[in-house]
């Protein structure tokens, strides 16, 4: 690879991790087609791309999560334990599909992922969590610094949960996506975590799902060190600005150019 | 929350930071000395094919052991984090979750010892 590819798909990595984290997606999302579409990157190279950068994202946003003590590690740990098994399913599932199947399956996905934005379904005015009641080891607290409280709360209907991240993980072997999409909803709503705790307890087991998938890709040569590097390295610096920038620029106002953005690269994936 | 759980959220924090750090020197190192190199058509690009070049001691640019070994150490982060978090529950004697913790690790290992094989 010359200097020009290598300072593009760092760029693409920088604007990637940037939209990803503005919008509260991770980053694979946008660098999958990126990398697809513009730099004629075979599909499987693409996801296991991906998958190093999600680990990059994850990893350093879980450093500062679990050190604020919104991270529930002991949920985090038990669901992992799917999380991995799907990561796995999905990884050896990728490794026997076409490239040309699974571009067909991330584009699928790519538009679920911009009809959900579309709906714009938000679960924040919802506080379904359970502060009192018999407190299990999975029970967790955190001090929430905008509401200046202390959160507690218990962990309900942990089977469902556990079904929905198994789903999770397989997606991230499968696709290179971290998951989060399905994990949060599933433990904010299903099983009573507060968003926060969520959230971060997701991105929490991100890094372990992925590198589940990433080592079965690594086996099969699909990771190219001349595309991981500077895509990995771009969307870890990109994720970071984004959160910068998600603080003084209003996303939701964003948020309908990239469901158009996003369901246009699914349909040019789909025709590819 | 006692200071036994922050001691071990710091443990926790601790070795993701290091790893992320370690990885992001080493991969942005490798990218400026292969930004400088210019590339053959046919070149090993594949993390696994350098590592195993290294340590047989056949000449391999600089810049791509950098690269390899940045994301190898990237790679690897998770992982290093379920031993620690395993460790923090041996300490604080929490039976239940170092068997769950164990349990990751050897699925890991597990994956490892047949995706290498």
């Amino acid at each position: 690879m010359s200097a020009c590819p290598l300072i593009l798909t760092i760029l693409g990595g920088v604007a990637a991790g940037t939209l990803g984290a503005l919008l509260g997606l991770g980053g694979g999302v946008f660098l999958i087609p990126f990398l697809v579409l513009v730099l004629n990157v075979p599909m499987h190279q693409a996801i296991a791309t991906s998958i190093v950068a999600v680990i990059a994202t994850s990893s350093a946003g879980a450093a500062m999560n679990v050190e604020r003590g919104t991270v529930n590690i002991r949920l985090g740990m038990l669901l992992e334990i799917v999380t991995v098994l799907g990561a796995l399913a999905g990884g050896v599932t990728a490794s026997v599909l076409r490239g040309e199947v699974l571009a067909k399956i991330f584009a699928a996905l790519l538009l679920v992922i911009s009809g959900t934005m579309a709906v714009n379904r938000r679960f924040t005015s919802v506080h379904p969590y359970e502060p009192r009641g018999e407190r299990s080891r999975l029970a967790g607290e955190y001090y929430d610094e905008a509401a200046r409280e202390t959160v507690s709360y218990r962990v309900r209907n942990l089977p469902a949960t556990m079904a929905v991240s198994f789903v999770a993980g397989n997606i991230s072997g499968l696709l290179g996506l971290g998951g989060g999409i399905f994990k949060v909803p599933a433990m904010y709503l299903l099983s009573g975590i507060p968003m926060k705790a969520a959230a971060a307890t997701s991105n929490f087991m991100i890094g372990v799902t992925a590198a589940a998938g990433a080592f079965i890709y690594l086996s099969e040569g699909h990771l190219n060190v001349l595309v991981a590097a500077p895509a990995g390295l771009g969307v870890l610096a990109g994720s970071m600005l984004g959160v910068r920038l998600s603080r003084v620029l209003r996303a939701e106002s964003l948020k309908m150019v990239f469901v158009v953005v996003l369901a246009l690269a699914a349909f040019q994936l789909l025709i590819r | 929350m006692n200071e036994q759980n922050r001691q071990a959220e710091r443990w926790i924090s601790f070795t993701l930071r290091i790893g992320v750090l370690t990885s992001a020197l080493l991969l942005g190192t490798g990218l400026v000395v292969e930004f400088l190199r210019p590339h053959a058509a046919n070149e090993v690009t594949d993390p696994l094919e350098i590592l195993r070049a290294v340590l047989s001691r056949e000449e391999t640019p600089p810049g791509m052991i950098l690269l390899s070994a940045g994301l190898l150490i990237l790679m690897f982060t998770p992982v290093v984090r379920v031993m620690t978090a395993l460790g923090t529950f041996m300490l604080e004697k929490d039976r239940a979750f170092s068997f769950v913790a164990i349990i990751v690790l050897v699925m890991f290992i597990l994956e490892l010892l047949i995706s290498l094989a």
